[in-house]
């Protein structure tokens, strides 16, 4: 892995960074409008291919939560169009390891031990940066162990950093300060919680053994005598990332396997258990030789609300989308519709809404379904029509539960590695339809 | 006998905030002869410029006994060394404070510093780091002592750093090591080094 030559070093270094960047974007709009007012050409690929590279040039330069948000942000396909995704795509593999002495200080620190006198043999440069910390690789009596190790410091980074990066987040999404601090808070939440090694630890276990009767899919056992806080021991697994994966040009049967797989693991979190597995970029599920997807890192859990699943999730169903009285309701009460709205506004942002569910929601109408790009593309056409929208685009009021921000961001994750695999799996709404339906009487 | 001294030095600092009146007074409460005290040292400062190095030395034979430290780069020995440092550090905390917590005017602390300094530099020397000068001896010396007296102003803030760090187990301390020996570490691969060195002790003499 490539050692970067530069770290920014305090806050303000790394807040010119970040300024600098909003000044670029700033830059590349305006030599769009330019551009389009001499030549009519209003072909926006250009413009986001600039900003995404001004964006990613930055972010990638930081570590710790400003990484996190360039995942996030390059996870959420909804909002962001393609040339961005690609970018921020990298950014999940690479962050500036921690030197090696710092490396073994965080684990005496934590452990008490040094690694030498735990493990047999550890690497002291890292196997991946993981976004808030990097995993080695130790071996014990023949066993390999993934040892994650975070970065000293990195909690109290957290709020400055996303204070700095909310410039720019309003500056791609058009939205102000206030509208972005609900969706803002449950980042941050979310990114705290990441930096609790012993929750991560619970989590992963307790999905693990819910989980373990799901074909197909393993996860790591982990080693609570050998973790702390800040330091997480678990089993290696070994096994490809999708982009080697596929480079090795598996068979359609056998990526129909893992996508099956992965599926149905995202079915039964998100339907039985009601949490679900909220960071689903590719560098967190492995292919095995087994044939099996191996899922690793649990630092991101999304609980979903019972509230929040009753209202959002029947929209998916054919039977409530031709009641639109039901829809008007369930609008409400994700928060995308508020009592004041005017009745221009209330139409247009429903029929908007009812388009993109009933696209998203094609998968569970067939009994088998193909992802592919194009169903990807449409997907994204919908988005940026919907963007066009002037109330979306510069809401009055900030629309949308919070409680969407990770479902979306996960399921838009789980669709696009869909699509990379090319997946023709089987999709039938379980259980989960009928319960739903009996919730609103439609059963 | 040395390290008995310092040991009951810092246990009366400790208690009484304060030097002992005379090295007399000090030598009756630990029950020896005030000649075996100047055996050691010359006086309460000498003794006080001891301390951070000892703990230095300490530090530095620790990290070398570690196995995987001989085959670390120049770079990773010396991070090494300061991380166990600043962890050494720790056993003294109570009277690294009294003594350095007012750093409204460094030059105060200059002496007690010295012997820091001193094995800090032939630390440095024994590293060898690949030497990047311009080929005519006497300069390259300068350069290199430029190289020193910058890594240990880089030393020197992570101490005051973590004196003033509240953080848990001072991890913001290890962030700041991390950080700034990189910056320091890219100046010295840039060679901008003796730029910056000079123009800091420029800065230094000319601004009061």
């Amino acid at each position: 892995m490539k050692t970067q030559d530069k770290i920014p070093s305090s806050k303000f270094e790394r807040a010119v960074k970040l300024v600098g960047t909003g000044a670029k974007i700033g830059g590349n709009y305006l030599k769009y409008y330019a551009k389009k007012s001499i030549t009519g050409n209003s072909d926006k690929t250009d413009l986001h291919e600039s900003n995404a590279e001004d964006i990613y040039d930055s972010l990638s330069n930081l570590k710790g939560s400003a990484l996190k948000v360039a995942q996030m942000l390059s996870m959420d396909k909804n909002i962001l169009p393609r040339a961005y995704t690609e970018k921020f795509a990298l950014s999940q593999y690479s962050a500036p390891p921690m030197s090696p002495p710092l490396v073994i200080k965080a684990f005496t620190n934590a452990i008490g031990k040094s690694p030498y006198d735990v493990f047999d043999e550890f690497q002291a440069k890292s196997l991946a940066a993981a976004s808030i910390g990097q995993v080695h690789l130790a071996k014990k009596d023949g066993h390999q162990y993934a040892v994650k190790i975070q970065y000293p410091g990195v909690s109290d980074s957290i709020k400055s950093d996303l204070k700095m990066v909310k410039p720019i987040a309003n500056a791609m999404f058009g939205l102000s300060e206030k509208e972005m601090k609900k969706y803002f808070q449950e980042v941050e939440d979310k990114l705290i919680e990441e930096t609790n090694y012993h929750l991560e630890l619970t989590r992963g276990a307790e999905i693990a053994d819910s989980c373990a009767h799901i074909e197909n899919v393993v996860f790591p056992k982990y080693y609570k005598e050998l973790s702390a806080e800040k330091v997480l021991v678990m089993d290696y697994l070994e096994g490809l990332h999708l982009k080697e994966y596929l480079q090795t040009n598996p068979t359609q049967e056998e990526k129909n396997k893992f996508a099956q797989a992965l599926w149905d693991f995202y079915e039964f979190q998100l339907h039985t258990l009601k949490s679900i597995h909220a960071d689903p970029h590719p560098g967190n599920f492995l292919f095995t030789a087994e044939g099996k997807v191996g899922v690793i890192d649990f630092g991101c859990i999304k609980e979903v609300p019972p509230d929040f699943y009753y209202s959002y999730f029947p929209l998916l169903l054919t039977e409530v989308q031709e009641n639109p009285e039901l829809i008007a309701k369930l609008m409400k009460e994700i928060e995308i519709i508020f009592p004041g709205d005017n009745q221009e506004i209330v139409d247009e942002l429903t029929d908007a809404f009812v388009k993109m569910t009933n696209l998203l929601s094609t998968p569970f109408k067939t009994d088998k379904f193909h992802f592919t790009y194009e169903y990807l593309d449409e997907i994204y056409a919908i988005g940026d029509e919907i963007y066009q929208i002037p109330e979306v685009r510069k809401p009055t009021q900030p629309r949308g539960s919070k409680h969407a921000l990770y479902v979306n961001r996960t399921y838009f994750g789980i669709y696009s590695i869909m699509a990379d695999l090319n997946a023709e799996i089987h999709i039938k709404p379980g259980h989960w339809k009928n319960e739903l339906l009996k919730h609103h009487k439609l059963l | 006998m040395k390290a008995k001294i310092i040991e009951n030095y810092i246990l009366h600092y400790n208690r009484s905030g304060k030097m002992p009146v005379s090295v007399f007074a000090f030598c009756e409460t630990m029950e020896m002869n005030e000649s075996d005290f100047y055996n050691e040292f010359a006086d309460f400062n000498s003794l006080e410029s001891q301390i951070l190095s000892q703990i230095w030395t300490d530090s530095l034979h620790k990290v070398q006994a570690l196995e995987y430290y001989a085959e670390c780069s120049s770079n990773e020995k010396l991070l090494s060394t300061v991380y166990a440092f600043v962890e050494n550090l720790k056993n003294y905390r109570s009277y690294l404070l009294l003594k350095y917590k007012d750093w409204s005017n460094p030059l105060e602390h200059l002496s007690s510093m010295k012997g820091l300094k001193k094995s800090f530099f032939s630390y440095l020397e024994s590293l060898e780091f690949e030497n990047k000068g311009i080929g005519v001896q006497q300069v390259d010396n300068l350069l290199e002592k430029g190289m020193y007296h910058a890594l240990f102003t880089n030393l020197s803030f992570v101490f005051h750093f973590w004196l003033k760090d509240t953080s848990q187990g001072f991890e913001k301390t290890d962030a700041c090591i991390e950080k700034s020996f990189a910056l320091s570490f890219q100046l010295i691969a840039n060679n901008s080094l003796s730029t910056a060195f000079d123009f800091g002790k420029f800065l230094f003499s000319n601004i009061k």
